[in-house]
């Protein structure tokens, strides 16, 4: 898989989870932008995210993920 | 707008709901919200319910199963007698709730009694589940336990998400919930598929007719004939449920013909298909002169064939044909046609007169057409038709074909107002209100109750509040013979005079000058006006006279 694809397929889980255009959302976003992407939307991210690729979320990373950007390099480390 | 209660968190299912407005209150409040006659549930708002129980999380740690199911039982029982009467009270709303399967966590998994104590809850629960869902119209059951059965636990339950968040569910376990829910409304709605096209070569049978002959194909009781054989009754229990069948092949039809008749191992005859386009044209050109024939719109079309070069041709000229992929390999056929044909096009929950004689009904219509072909003048195709007609009155009996017609007719239908049973039967508790209904018989056959006018009083005057043709019928006379006859029975009522109306919508622009047509007068767009005398007058004068009377109950 590569980054590209995954960044796009991570922006598109969470655009449809949080129910936000996928054009407004880049690396930057974080999850205090929207009020949408509350703890129930997290955790259904993570756990579209862990059903998608392959990767392991710790409880730790709920709190500690919480912009795309961490969440893409979790993602993608776990793919080295 | 849809209210989901739920024993479990199933929260996440709301992503899936955006298109509609969605009440989700927290989870396990489900007998809270029937016994709280503030709940929205109880509002006009709500007109879909989606009950979603799971009790597998009880059976953990558990040494005695007895006591959890005991507990289980009461509280399922306590709930089933909410339900109940909620669907009761509530008949405009529609109740969707899943069959229930245990997850069998056993300390003992060899022990008889523990085996049988959950396998007795599970069997119990269901059992009252079903006998309360079975007197309610209104109630539909999710099939979970199918799911279960396909998919397993393993791909439905997420441990991990369970311990951290209570999210009982799989993504994929929530997206087969949701496509159950779609496919139970598109049921209840009849939006499903009218008609089955099938490829023969290496879809019906194994092999070419053409080069292997007949007994060269594959079409046994054994291997990968016995596949086929097994596909070919699946298909032909469509025609069970009101699918017409049709072929569209690559052959030459004689040696196709022999084939039917002639191999032992055929299920399906050549008469079990309504239209066959046996030849070496296009498949998207014999596919379009289908639906011309039937006069059906080519979304109402399903074409299998095995090769993806067709298939494609077809995706590509006819895009509105559904056009599904086809297995790897043909052992995969039943289980493709169970899992994926019948859930995605086919999806019938309860079967209607109609559906049983759709066979014959769509035979009898080609019949006609071609007789119209043949006979050059058409008040000639009219005589030889021998068309006769039954009209009925406040008939009760025929509650359920009025709404549907009022639901289904959007061609010939004046005022396209939507009526269901309920509004029908109180339409009909009003002395003053009456429904006509027409039963049309002809030389091919019957084609049952066509047609419909319901008459009532608005502002001290008489109203046609609706007046409707199923579009197989009209354009033969029979819509100013049908409304001569109410004319007729509103003059023996002793009333002397009518109005009546026309909304325009983008599919009934036919129905126009209906009204004109029948002798009224325009007062003003959309509203007309006629002596009862002179509609009858005018229709004799102008019109063939048609054979038929008024059934008195």
């Amino acid at each position: 898989m590569n980054n590209d694809f995954i960044l796009n397929k991570l922006l598109n889980i969470i655009a449809e989870v949080i129910d936000v255009d996928i054009n407004i959302l880049n690396l930057n976003t974080k999850r205090e932008d929207f009020d949408t992407w509350d703890s129930l939307a997290t955790l259904i991210i993570f756990m579209r995210l862990e059903e998608e690729f392959n990767v392991k979320f710790k409880e730790d990373d709920f709190k500690l993920l919480d912009s795309i950007d961490k969440i893409y390099k979790k993602i993608t480390e776990g793919n080295k | 707008m849809i209210a989901i209660l739920s024993n479990i968190n199933i929260d996440p299912i709301k992503i899936y709901f955006k298109k509609e407005k969605l009440y989700l209150p927290s989870y396990n409040q489900v007998q809270q919200e029937f016994l709280n006659s503030t709940s929205v549930i109880y509002t006009e708002e709500v007109d879909k319910i989606l009950v979603f129980l799971d009790y597998s999380a009880y059976f953990v740690g558990e040494k005695n199963a007895n006591e959890v199911s005991e507990m289980i039982f009461h509280e399922f029982n306590y709930l089933m007698d909410y339900i109940e009467k909620y669907t009761q009270e509530q008949r405009n709303k529609i109740l969707i709730i899943n069959n229930i399967v245990i997850k069998k966590n056993l300390l003992m998994p060899y022990n008889k009694n523990e085996m049988f104590n959950v396998f007795r809850l599970e069997q119990e629960l269901n059992q009252r589940l079903y006998n309360v869902a079975i007197k309610r119209n209104n109630i539909y059951i999710l099939n979970w336990e199918n799911i279960i059965e396909n998919y397993g636990w393993d791909k439905i339950l997420n441990n991990k998400y369970w311990y951290i968040g209570r999210i009982r569910y799989t993504t994929f376990a929530l997206d087969l919930i949701y496509k159950e829910y779609t496919n139970i409304i598109k049921g209840i709605k009849g939006i499903t598929k009218k008609v089955c096209i099938v490829d023969l070569d290496n879809t019906l049978w194994g092999g070419v007719i053409g080069d292997d002959g007949l007994e060269g194909i594959a079409l046994s009781e054994e291997g990968v004939g016995k596949a086929y054989r097994d596909f070919q009754k699946c298909i032909k229990s469509l025609k069970e449920i009101g699918i017409l069948l049709c072929i569209a092949s690559k052959n030459n039809f004689e040696i196709v013909k022999e084939c039917f008749d002639k191999h032992p191992m055929m299920i399906l005859s050549i008469d079990d298909f309504i239209i066959t386009k046996i030849n070496w044209n296009n498949k998207s050109e014999n596919i379009k002169e289908i639906a011309d024939e039937l006069n059906l719109g080519l979304d109402s079309f399903v074409f299998i064939d095995d090769n993806p070069f067709e298939r494609q041709l077809v995706k590509d000229y006819l895009p509105d044909v559904s056009v599904p992929d086809f297995p790897a390999e043909p052992y995969e056929l039943v289980d493709w046609f169970y899992k994926v044909l019948i859930p995605e096009y086919f999806v019938k929950i309860n079967l209607t007169d109609e559906d049983l004689t759709k066979h014959n009904q769509y035979k009898a219509n080609l019949e006609r057409a071609k007789l119209e072909k043949d006979v050059t003048d058409y008040n000639t195709f009219i005589e030889k038709l021998d068309i006769r007609y039954n009209v009925f009155i406040n008939n009760r009996l025929q509650i359920s074909r009025i709404s549907q017609l009022t639901q289904k007719t959007n061609q010939f239908n004046l005022t396209t107002k939507r009526y269901t049973e309920l509004d029908i039967e109180k339409l009909l508790q009003d002395k003053l209100n009456f429904i006509y209904t027409l039963e049309y018989i002809d030389k091919f056959g019957k084609e049952g109750i066509v047609s419909l006018a319901i008459v009532k009083p608005e502002d001290d005057k008489m109203f046609i509040d609706s007046f409707l043709m199923s579009c197989r019928v009209f354009g033969r006379f029979l819509e100013y013979n049908f409304m001569k006859e109410i004319a007729l029975d509103l003059l023996k009522k002793g009333m002397t005079e009518i109005y009546a109306k026309y909304i325009p919508t983008n599919k009934n622009a036919i129905v126009k000058e209906f009204y004109t047509n029948c002798g009224f007068t325009k007062i003003e767009d959309g509203l007309y006006y006629a002596k009862l005398d002179d509609v009858v007058k005018f229709i004799n004068q102008n019109y063939i006279k048609l054979k038929g009377e008024i059934i008195n109950e």
